[in-house]
């Protein structure tokens, strides 16, 4: 078999024009077209030879047997008429025909409109499939942690944003040169075959390489967790911290952890990111004792913002209260020094405050329930993020 | 069940439906009647005339009527035949308007009011030199 010189497609599937366009230069060059795959052309050398290349829409689905090779009939009309199917890419057969004298593959612009109309179709969901990923189904998926994503993760979040713009822009393109390419055919245009068709897709083939890789470098961030803060064991955190802990509540003493279990965790996690120079999430079980007795049990939730900018603190503020267990039972403070204080006491205390950049949401509980309360504990948590 | 029927007929459309309306035949056969047909001034691409015929038995013009190897015939249907004939008549309409306009004589044409012979608007005629 003869040896193939494989050549990346300079435009995508759909674009019938620079693809025939490119295929008839390639052949002027000596390249003739033998298969297609992935995105790349494989070649057969010989000499530079007139050959036209016609591409034409398949009828059947990837489910169908007539999707890698025309059907009989189409076959046998073709050759009678002096072309043959090369191979297929995309939706598309690429036929060739080497005699000059032999008619045109498709002789009627109209007909060919209403033979791209399925494709058209695709296209069209294509781009309802792409504005629900790119816009609907992160509102779904994100709402109601958006901003904190977008604080504590923004390289994941803006790169999926991307990918998704990308989706949308490609989907886009798509669809509308189909929809000219439809309209000029059944106004009895044909398709234009020229340089400038040729290197019209060859950004949009950087787009969609640049989408692919952006997905690629996503999923194997995702895989390897780069960037993903590791929760560090609460015993042995020594660095200080930016808001109360239960020991601070007590007043001082030594910290007798609980055991941990599947419920149960002493744990920090502190990262830096793009948007947010400080992001805490902490978690405390533990009894404070004094003098040998314990003079506080329970636990103690914290999630700890210092965003970059105060519009962000404030939306990962209501996001934070929205998560609370009964936000609507949220009652506001006026604090000295605060810029936003809100708080509850059923069924455990929670706690928000938020000043400039800063925000931290609170969820505190004694162990036997009659121990400190939030209203008592709340000076100390106030002055603690004050200090912070 | 066929889908809906085309709105419009292209020329190589319409001439399909001529040459089934005239016989049972095969593809192939049928691009040769055409070509005959028009004095070789209507040649069908094959994809074109494969496209048709897809559309045709997809709407329910043509119905296929027998395979031998990689050939089909197919034979036109009623709904076929009405469609042949309906566009026929358009055209018959459109070459006896226009035979009927070039036997007037143009200065002494007088214009219906309101538009054409069928209520389409019409143009002023120019003023003659």
């Amino acid at each position: 078999m003869a040896k193939l010189f494989w050549r990346p497609f300079p435009c995508p599937d759909y674009d019938l024009e620079g693809t025939e366009s490119w295929l008839e230069a390639m052949a002027g060059r000596g390249y003739f077209l033998r298969k297609a795959r992935f995105g790349l052309a494989g070649f057969c050398k010989g000499a530079p030879a007139p050959v036209r290349y016609r591409l034409n829409a398949t009828r059947g689905t990837v489910l169908e047997d007539n999707w890698s090779a025309p059907d009989g009939e189409e076959a046998a009309l073709s050759a009678a008429a002096g072309w043959h199917c090369v191979c297929a890419r995309g939706k598309f057969f690429i036929y060739a025909c080497g005699d000059a004298a032999a008619p045109e593959l498709h002789t009627d612009p109209a007909v060919q409109a209403l033979q791209l109309k399925s494709i058209r179709t695709d296209a069209y969901a294509a781009v309802g499939t792409a504005l629900f990923f790119a816009a609907f189904y992160p509102l779904l998926w994100f709402h109601g942690r958006m901003w904190r994503l977008l604080a504590a993760l923004p390289q994941y979040l803006l790169a999926l944003g991307l990918v998704s713009a990308l989706g949308l822009g490609l989907a886009l393109c798509r669809a509308l040169y189909l929809w000219g390419l439809a309209r000029r055919l059944r106004r009895g245009q044909a398709p234009v075959r020229g340089v400038r068709q040729r290197r019209r897709g060859l950004w949009l083939q950087g787009v969609q390489a640049a989408q692919l890789a952006a997905l690629a470098l996503l999923a194997i961030a995702l895989f390897a967790r780069r960037g993903v803060p590791a929760a560090q064991p609460l015993p042995g955190y020594t660095a200080p911290l930016p808001f109360a802990t239960l020991a601070d509540l007590a007043g001082g003493g030594t910290v007798e952890w609980d055991e941990e279990d599947n419920y149960i965790h002493n744990t920090v996690t502190v990262s830096r990111t793009l948007t947010a120079p400080a992001v805490y999430d902490f978690e405390q079980h533990a009894a404070i004792r004094q003098e040998g007795r314990p003079v506080l049990r329970g636990g103690l939730y914290v999630d700890y913002y210092e965003t970059r900018w105060e519009w962000l603190a404030e939306r990962v503020a209501r996001e934070l209260r929205a998560g609370w267990l009964r936000p609507g039972d949220a009652a506001p403070l006026t604090l000295e020094g605060i810029d936003e204080a809100w708080w509850t006491d059923a069924p455990y205390g929670q706690l928000l405050l938020r000043r400039g950049c800063r925000v931290m949401s609170v969820t505190f509980f004694t162990a036997d329930g009659r121990g400190l309360t939030l209203a008592q504990a709340l000076p100390v948590f106030v002055e603690r993020f004050l200090a912070g | 069940m066929p889908k809906k029927a085309l709105e419009s007929l292209t020329e190589s459309m319409f001439y399909v439906l001529m040459t089934f309306s005239a016989a049972e035949c095969c593809g192939a056969e049928a691009a040769q009647f055409v070509a005959a047909r028009t004095g070789g001034a209507l040649r069908l691409g094959p994809a074109t005339l494969y496209t048709i015929l897809a559309k045709f038995l997809e709407v329910g013009y043509l119905a296929e009527t027998g395979v031998e190897g990689r050939k089909r015939t197919y034979a036109i249907t009623a709904a076929g035949r009405a469609a042949y004939t309906a566009e026929l008549a358009r055209l018959q309409r459109i070459v006896a308007d226009a035979a009927a306009a070039a036997a007037l004589p143009y200065a002494a044409k007088a214009l219906p009011e309101g538009g054409g012979a069928h209520g389409e608007a019409v143009l002023a005629p120019l003023p003659l030199p």
